[in-house]
């Protein structure tokens, strides 16, 4: 677990948008994480990453 | 800030994505491209009241109707927010359906209703437009290991189907629930 975009720390929730993309709720890092497809590097779409 | 996150949505024809931001008591709307979100329902604090929300944990977003369906745990209902609203309405777990720390909310196509009632047990199911539900998996305030109960089940999601499928969370299983 950990905050960078490889990490997650307590996920919770996932939901997906047309192309399959994965929105993650990484609740004690108090962000949404977003994954293409395949891709294991998530970028903070919501929230504030690093704190 | 966001504080405690749980549940999100994703609306795909706008790309608009919600998130419920449980420990501030609100839904958060953010477009897509904008790391900037609005609040878009609750965000007045923790109650009753219809422009609050209570601890929202499950959401789920209703094309139809362009709302938000949410459940609020800790004052346990279902409460229907359309976007653009300063209020939601309740459409379960008045007195008559009560509901116990209801986690998470799903609907089917047909706009019915789908609860993990996590406190009781058990899923409960809300015709659409009804706020009387019924049981469908699960018993209520029984918990165990075979394959009719449940211990704590958190979330609640459907197939094309209209199979159930339900994070039994304390059995530290999925548990399938076939409609035919």
């Amino acid at each position: 677990m950990g905050n960078d975009s490889y990490h997650l720390y307590e996920p919770v929730h996932m939901a997906f948008d047309s192309n399959d993309n994965i929105y993650v709720s990484d609740r004690r890092n108090s962000r949404v994480q977003f994954f293409t497809r395949g891709n294991q590097s998530g970028t903070t779409v919501a929230g504030i990453t690093g704190n | 800030m966001l504080s405690y996150i749980t549940g999100i949505a994703y609306d795909s024809q706008t790309n608009n994505l919600y998130i419920a931001d449980t420990g501030n008591n609100r839904v958060m709307q953010y477009q897509y491209g904008s790391s900037m979100g609005n609040v878009i329902a609750g965000g007045n604090g923790y109650g009753l009241g219809t422009s609050q929300l209570s601890t929202p944990y499950g959401l789920y977003f209703d094309t139809f109707s362009n709302s938000l369906v949410i459940s609020n745990c800790a004052m346990p209902r279902i409460v229907w927010w359309r976007i653009g609203d300063n209020n939601g309405t309740i459409v379960a777990g008045n007195y008559s359906t009560s509901l116990n720390g209801p986690f998470d909310v799903n609907l089917d196509p047909m706009g019915n209703i789908y609860v993990a009632d996590t406190e009781n047990h058990r899923i409960q199911f809300f015709l659409s437009g009804h706020s009387v539900g019924r049981t469908i998996a699960g018993i209520t305030g029984v918990y165990g290991t075979n394959a009719s109960v449940l211990r704590q089940p958190y979330w609640v999601i459907l197939d094309k189907q209209l199979n159930l499928y339900v994070s039994d969370t304390l059995n530290h299983r999925v548990q399938m629930f076939k409609r035919y």
